[in-house]
């Protein structure tokens, strides 16, 4: 016998939704990534990455009310996954960077370091903090952002961000130090 | 040593700000934007969109699988399918095999981690994925060619901006298109009236569409193809690497790699301009190379026009104008062929006195000269408005002095200039002729020697040094005075006095600073032989004055004023080639944004006159920018000529429910056409096309207006037996409006169109021809009677082609054959045309007047709007 066949109308424009969405933010998606990362090929990633997640995922999940900060958060993310990723760390320890200014050591770090080689410091630093306190830092000081629009992007208060903030600043420099020292040294072998 | 806590803090500090400050570039962004949305177009969880849209059978079913799998499938599906497969054995077979072997680990996208994705292994998975698949593909495309590779879904093109609205139209249906909306392969959009949109492919490409321009894609291995239907489109094509993106219109491929261009097809045939780059065009068998700035077209009598007038509608139109600056050349690509007596500007122009309201710009050429009278004359007659105020004595003067001076033609430069001042009352001056003189001294005395020729005609000769001091004669004087190369000629001083002081004031004329003379000079760039000018605004104003005291008369005014017709501003009738076969003329308005000059859309392409077939008797075919307010501007020119006509109205509305605006006016498009086309016995065959971007609502209307009519046939005590018969034949879908004495009409729906006509057969035979291509717009008698000059599109075409239809008709009453008849037959096809130009409409016609007579001052039933006596009477 044949089985039952009916017919169900296919919700229209199942895909219109993600077209508007990219087309409204894949700007900043990319800006932001290319902030975080500091390459464009990194951010094209992450704008892929971030656009087929939310293919994949649907339309409800988490987008509203904002789906600017959402998109926002999620560019962030998944920029600091990419810094993170084994790949990422091998090539910040400063193949790309200019080897001149470090075989002058000793003296006043600021001089050492050019500040493409800093930026790369700082980016992979702020990528080895725990993913919360990174993606506030990111917010923060890559994007800008202040305390309470980073409260409320996490959904949490501004007391917390502040107090997020302060221990991640401390990390930071101390992670900074560290990896300033290691790439000293590994410029002197 | 160790940099301190707060040295590394200020480091730190620095560095963000840095960071801060990084932003890529803009052609990075938009290039990386490009590839992801192609990436994500041809994604696996994107197939969603490519599942079918009702499940009919197992294979629907089975293409659910993939979906189901990924868990992107929606819980209703979902349900269907796990119950399907329980009772189907192939199609539990599939999911099997689909949940073993189907896909093992070959989606890198898919199995990436959330978190941490390891790049290199998607980038090395992704390159893998892809050799093999080039592999696959290659071979498979040597077996089968392109025929696989162009059915193979993934290709969509996006919406990216858009005014006004846009439609996905077909053969059944018309559905509006929103920003961010997706075109598939072999999709057809069309861009609403007023309205113009940027479309984005997956390349990267930009395409700009006019209003009511129709385009779809296809796409395979070589790449991607635009076809254009009708309408203009400007390209920005992305970088294509090893592809190939080409425009196709009927007549003509253009191929390209990364460049802007603009391409304009339309009834004339096709128009490719370039603004950056190169493109290749294919064309008639030949390929053409163009580079920036460089323009051709496929039909010769299509003329060139400047390539920034090509992209002059587009929102990025300073971008090219830019881009096209820089190409000095430009302007000189534009040259016109010239023919004899053809003039480019006019010195005799710039030396008319400021007063000027009427001005004709003749050629030297005896041809022209022996007749000249009878030129003016018909020209002037073509707006009564002009001939009406320009008449009597001062015409009858105009003749003789315009005869005298073409009797000295040999004497004379390339041009005669005839005008007539407005004086202070609103009435003509005396007339003015002006001549350049290429033998002064041959001039003079060859006038002298018809001094006493004329004396004895009772006409005197006075040739004057200096009307300023001339002494005016009692007796009818012939005034000629001669300066230097010039000779001008008049029955009164004061037109030679007004001439001498504008002469003097050089370039300090005030008559440059006017409109009038900025609208004629215009005219003259583009080339002229005869010209004929009126300043209609002052000429208007003075019958304004004159109707004004009558109270019918201001009811009038108030009418016309509602229509516009009192902005009308200057009329300006040119012929490029001399003689009667191709003139235009152009009628500019003071005020654009109501009446009729608001009405009529700018030239687009007429897809209505696909549905008319190359026998067509007649055919009328306009588009307007919006219906709704060429409605609204004539309920209210009636509202003020008939006190009752609101209340009708609103009876009328009451009664059926119907509201004009919104049920009848607002879900049409712009697009209108009427022909005869087929048989006129035993009663003729008619067709009414007009496009309809809201189905529903004008159905809804129709079937209002049957409830309603049956209401007023029970009222009259008639049986009610109206009614809208639905009918299927070979899948599209007929209505037929009947009565109890039969059919009324027939009308059915394609392409966003609704064709009406007596009968279905006449409705399959339009259906036929807008397939099939065999349409009038591309038969050889259509195209022959079409105007030669740079427009590819009008604003409104009326076409008759008489000799089709009274040929057999004549031959059948043998020797009683009527003899206007008898000329219809002989003569061609003749086209009345009109362009609206923003604050103008260009009127034309082609053809020896036309059996109908159609001339452009009767065309459109505007015969009526150059005098404004009969307007009301006429059109209503």
């Amino acid at each position: 016998m044949q089985p039952a066949i009916r017919e169900i109308k296919m919700e229209a424009g199942a895909r219109d939704w993600l077209d508007t969405l990219f087309r409204d933010h894949h700007e900043m998606v990319f800006r932001t990534a290319y902030r975080t990362t500091g390459s464009a090929l990194d951010a094209e990633d992450v704008l892929q990455t971030v656009f087929l997640r939310l293919l994949k995922s649907g339309r409800d999940t988490g987008l509203s009310p904002n789906p600017a900060a959402y998109l926002h958060r999620a560019a962030v993310n998944a920029s600091l996954d990419i810094l993170r990723s084994p790949g990422k760390l091998r090539a910040l320890t400063l193949e790309d960077a200019g080897a001149e200014c470090l075989q002058i050591p000793g003296l006043n770090p600021e001089a050492q370091f050019s500040s493409d080689e800093m930026k790369l410091i700082v980016r992979r630093a702020v990528a080895e903090l725990g993913s919360r306190a990174a993606e506030v830092i990111a917010l923060k000081y890559f994007e800008g952002l202040d305390n309470s629009e980073i409260a409320e992007t996490l959904g949490t208060s501004q007391m917390v961000i502040a107090v997020t903030l302060h221990r991640a600043r401390t990390r930071l420099r101390k992670e900074v130090g560290k990896l300033l020292e290691e790439t000293s040294n590994e410029a002197y072998r | 040593m160790k940099p301190t806590d707060k040295e590394l803090d200020s480091m730190i500090e620095k560095t963000f700000g840095e960071i801060r400050m990084d932003a890529p570039a803009a052609s990075d962004t938009e290039r990386a934007a490009g590839r992801v949305l192609n990436a994500l177009s041809t994604s696996p969880a994107t197939m969603m969109s490519a599942l079918p849209e009702h499940i009919r059978g197992c294979d629907d079913f089975q293409a659910l699988i993939p979906a189901y799998m990924d868990g992107t499938l929606s819980q209703a599906r979902t349900l269907l399918l796990e119950d399907h497969t329980r009772e189907c054995i192939p199609c539990r077979k599939a999911l099997k095999l689909a949940r073993t072997g189907f896909r093992t680990g070959t989606d890198p996208l898919t199995a990436s981690k959330p978190r941490g994705i390891a790049l290199a292994t998607i980038r090395r998975y992704r390159w893998a994925a892809a050799a093999s698949v080039i592999v696959g593909v290659a071979l498979l495309s040597l077996i089968f060619g392109d025929r696989l590779l162009g059915t193979r879904g993934g290709f969509e093109a996006v919406v990216y901006a858009m005014s006004g609205s846009m439609y996905h139209v077909s053969e059944s249906q018309t559905i509006p298109l929103q920003t961010g909306g997706t075109i598939k392969d072999g999709q057809k959009i069309r861009a609403g009236k007023d309205s113009d949109a940027m479309v984005r492919l997956p390349d990267g490409s930009m395409i700009e569409l006019k209003a009511r321009s129709e385009i779809s894609f296809s796409h395979n291995s070589d790449g991607t193809t635009i076809h254009l239907d009708r309408g203009n489109i400007i390209v920005q094509a992305a970088d294509q690497g090893s592809h190939h993106l080409y425009v196709a219109t009927g007549d003509c491929m253009v191929s390209v790699h990364g460049t802007i261009f603009s391409v304009d097809s339309g009834v004339k045939g096709s128009r490719v301009s370039v603004v950056q780059g190169e493109v290749q065009v294919d064309y008639a068998g030949e390929k053409h190379l163009l580079k920036s700035g460089q323009q051709v077209s496929t039909n010769p009598e299509l003329q060139p026009v400047p390539v920034t007038a090509q992209v002059s509608w587009s929102n990025n139109q300073g971008q090219y104008y830019q881009l096209l600056d820089n190409l000095k050349f430009v302007k000189k690509e534009v040259a016109y062929t010239t023919t004899d007596g053809v003039r480019y500007s006019s010195d005799l122009l710039n030396m008319m006195p400021a007063n000027t309201a009427v001005y004709v710009g003749l050629p030297n050429l005896s041809s022209v000269l022996k007749d000249s009278n009878r030129i003016i004359d018909e020209r002037i007659k073509k707006n009564p408005a002009v001939a009406d105020w320009w008449k009597g004595e001062g015409a009858a003067k105009r003749s003789e002095i315009v005869n005298k001076i073409a009797e000295l033609g040999q004497y004379i430069g390339n041009e005669i200039a005839v005008s007539a001042a407005i004086t202070a009352q609103g009435n003509p001056g005396n007339p003015l002729v002006v001549a350049d003189l290429t033998n002064p001294a041959g001039f003079r005395s060859s006038l002298e020697q018809q001094v006493s020729a004329s004396a004895s005609q009772g006409l005197t000769i006075d040739i004057i040094d200096n009307p300023a001091t001339a002494a005016t004669a009692s007796v009818n004087t012939l005034y000629v005075w001669i300066t230097g190369y010039n000779a001008a000629a008049s029955n009164s001083l004061q037109p030679l006095k007004d001439l001498q002081s504008a002469m003097a004031a050089g370039s300090g004329n005030p008559f440059l600073t006017t409109s009038f003379y900025a609208d004629i000079n215009a005219t003259y760039q583009q080339g002229v032989s005869e010209i004929v000018a009126a300043d209609l605004q002052n000429i208007l104003a003075q019958l304004r004055t004159q109707d004004a005291s009558t109270t019918a008369g201001q009811a009038r005014i108030a009418a016309y004023d509602k229509l516009g017709l009192f902005n009308l501003k200057h009329f300006i009738l040119e012929s490029r080639q001399g003689g009667d076969s191709n003139t235009a003329a152009v009628l500019s308005f003071s005020q654009s944004d109501h009446g009729i000059v608001s009405w009529l859309a700018q030239p687009g392409p007429m897809g209505t006159l696909d549905f008319i077939s190359p026998d067509a008797t007649v055919v009328a075919a306009f588009s307007v920018k919006s219906t709704a307010s060429m409605v609204d501007d004539i309920l209210s020119a009636l509202g003020s000529i008939s006190s009752s006509m609101p209340q009708d109205l609103n009876n009328f509305q009451t009664e059926t429910g119907i509201d004009i605006k919104k049920d009848l006016a607002a879900p049409l498009g712009g697009e209108y056409a009427f022909a005869i086309d087929g048989p006129l016995a035993p009663s003729p065959s008619w067709k009414l096309v007009v496009e309809v971007y809201d189905q529903a609502t004008f159905q809804q209307t129709i079937q209002k207006l049957v409830t309603a009519m049956n209401t007023q046939a029970a009222k009259d005590g008639k049986p009610a037996s109206f009614s809208v018969q639905q009918t299927e034949i070979s899948g599209q879908t007929y209505f037929t409006l009947t009565s109890a004495a039969g059919d009324i009409f027939s009308y059915t729906f394609a392409n966003a169109f609704m064709v009406a006509a007596p009968n279905k057969g006449v409705l399959a035979n339009a259906l036929k021809s807008q397939q099939s291509g065999y349409t009038l717009v591309h038969s050889s008698q259509f195209q022959s009677a079409l105007p030669s000059d740079g427009n590819t599109n009008f604003s409104a075409i009326v076409y008759s082609n008489l000799g089709a239809v009274a040929g057999p008709i004549a031959s059948l009453m043998g020797g009683l054959g009527h003899k206007g008849l008898k000329a219809a037959v002989s003569s061609g096809p003749s086209m009345a045309y009109a362009v609206a130009q923003g604050d103008r409409i260009l009127f034309g016609a082609t053809g020896q007047g036309g059996p109908l007579g159609f001339n452009p001052a009767n065309m459109l039933g505007l015969s009526g709007a150059f005098s404004p006596k009969g307007i009301v009477k006429h059109s209503l």
